[in-house]
């Protein structure tokens, strides 16, 4: 399964990159993080140009990273800076050394061409650093395949089911939604007018009645959801709510499992703190329902027979232009050594992805299934 | 449920030509193809080029009107389709019932389907103006929903 490798994916907490090398596999590429002495996060292939150890199982001298099976070194450029027992360092002895970009708690990996990387495209993240927010985090690993996080954080409608106890409500489904395409942006907005708080959040909050509750997932694909979520008096605009910011940085693994680095920031109740020790666990229990969801739904996908499809509905529209959109931004990096698009494009439908291939320079059809 | 495609995120075919919402979106879906609406290559005129609509005509009926001054109410029947092409100049379409809104512009495609009746206001801003709005309906008993 390919992944969008010109991308930029969360690789880790700020936190977790220290002078101890840690190990992570990104779109099945294993690479080791650590920091230089300057406090600059470093990513590296975990793989020593000698023969191959990971260079996450060694350790750090200054600011390059020794390999534990002979001792190769390499600096934070991924340049060998020593061979044991000789001078002559081979030129070919480096390994690949990935552009990083850290900002408010999280370090940004980009896994492709790194001509491309423009730290400009990051999404905002600034309300976990903003101080008048309050923010919980929780990280995961999901036994699914990273699109099924996507779909999942599209299709709110789950919350009436998977979390019928924690943030659902039988009326989200009710509500219809409204699906924006910009770029390779897809927001899928749900406006729930006259309803109560959801109960996770309605004491946090301190209020009782009925508001307008909303929220909108905004997918820049392919890799981090803003969940703009809260509720508003009646009539009132959003922006005077009580306001909530969920980022979901969803980084692949494999084709089976991916990373999902979690932070819901909340404009209410900033200082008290059992309240965001509330949130804290009620929220790993939402994360739970959703993480044992879809490990289920991943085990069902991989038997389904070749050929049988997912029957999508109006309702999915926005997983499905996501997936739309995924399917053409990896159309666009398939480069063929066997020349030009080989898909057909059938122009009585609006998805071609097929068409996106053959508009980028030399392409091939997509091999992900939109299905 | 509604569905804004903009002009950005739409993929023009070798002559130009670009679907600009269909249904079902894609053939993945597997389902009978029941219509599509295109916009030809750009045209020099004034008019903003030319909506096409093409229908499976055992099931679907399809009808077009053009604005070119408002503000007008667009009702929208129970199982009805409607297509908004902005064609000319910048349009405001609001919710009637809600405060979404959003100014669409030419290449955008602004899609509006249920099995509830629904109004948007539409209004234009100033200057030369001129939007499609494409009816489809079902010739049979059930809804015309769309498919992604
Ligand atoms: S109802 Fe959605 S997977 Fe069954
Ligand atoms: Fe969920």
């Amino acid at each position: 399964m390919p992944h969008v490798l010109n991308a930029w994916y969360v690789a880790a907490w700020s936190h977790e990159v220290t002078r101890d090398p840690v190990a992570r596999t990104i779109c099945q590429q294993p690479v080791v993080l650590y920091r230089a002495k300057d406090g600059s996060a470093v990513a590296l292939a975990d793989r020593c140009a000698h023969r191959g150890y990971p260079l996450s199982a060694g350790r750090l001298v200054e600011d390059s990273i020794e390999c534990g099976y002979h001792g190769f070194a390499f600096g934070c450029d991924g340049v060998c800076t020593r061979v044991p027992a000789q001078s002559t360092i081979p030129s070919r002895s480096k390994v690949r050394a990935y552009p990083l970009h850290e900002k408010d708690g999280w370090v940004w990996i980009w896994t492709g061409e790194a001509e491309r990387a423009d730290v400009t495209t990051i999404p905002d993240t600034h309300w976990m650093n903003d101080p008048a927010w309050a923010t919980v985090t929780h990280s995961y690993l999901f036994n699914c395949r990273a699109d099924l996080v996507h779909d999942n954080l599209l299709d709110l409608t789950h919350e009436s089911f998977i979390h019928r106890t924690t943030v659902g409500d039988d009326y989200i489904y009710e509500h219809g939604i409204t699906v924006e395409v910009d770029g390779t942006t897809v927001t899928v907005d749900r406006l729930m007018p006259g309803v109560e708080a959801p109960p996770l959040y309605a004491s946090t909050m301190g209020v009782e009645g009925l508001f307008d509750r909303f929220h909108a997932t905004e997918f820049a694909v392919p890799s981090h959801h803003t969940l703009h979520s809260g509720i508003t008096g009646r009539g009132r605009p959003r922006e005077e709510g009580y306001l909530i910011k969920v980022l979901n940085g969803i980084t692949p693994i494999d084709e089976h499992t991916c990373w999902y680095y979690y932070a819901f920031c909340r404009n209410f109740g900033i200082e008290n703190s059992a309240a965001t020790e509330d949130l804290r666990i009620g929220l790993s229990t939402v994360l739970d329902e959703d993480a044992e969801a879809l490990r289920l739904q991943e085990l069902a996908l991989q038997t389904r027979p070749k050929g049988e499809h997912d029957v999508l509905i109006a309702q999915d529209a926005g997983v499905a232009k996501a997936r739309r959109v995924m399917s053409q931004l990896l159309a666009a990096e398939s480069v063929a050594a066997a020349g030009p698009a080989s898909g057909t494009s059938e122009a009585r439908y609006a998805a071609s992805p097929a068409a996106a291939a053959a508009a980028a320079p030399p392409a091939a059809s997509a091999t992900a299934s939109v299905g | 449920m509604w569905l804004l495609v903009r002009d950005n995120a739409m993929t023009p075919a070798a002559d130009g030509s670009v679907t600009l919402a269909a249904c079902p979106d894609t053939a993945d879906r597997g389902e009978d193809w029941r219509w599509r609406v295109w916009r030809g290559p750009p045209a020099a005129t004034d008019s903003g080029g030319e909506v096409f609509v093409e229908t499976d005509p055992d099931s679907v009926r399809a009808t077009t009107s053009f604005v070119d001054s408002g503000p007008v109410t667009v009702s929208r029947r129970a199982g009805e389709e409607v297509v908004v092409v902005p064609l000319v100049g910048h349009h405001l379409v609001a919710d009637s019932a809600g405060p979404w809104q959003r100014w669409l512009h030419p290449g955008d495609a602004f899609v509006l389907e249920g099995e509830e009746s629904e109004t948007v206001n539409l209004s234009s801003a100033p200057g030369p103006a001129r939007v499609a709005i494409v009816r489809l309906n079902t010739l049979n008993d059930a809804p015309l929903r769309w498919v992604p």
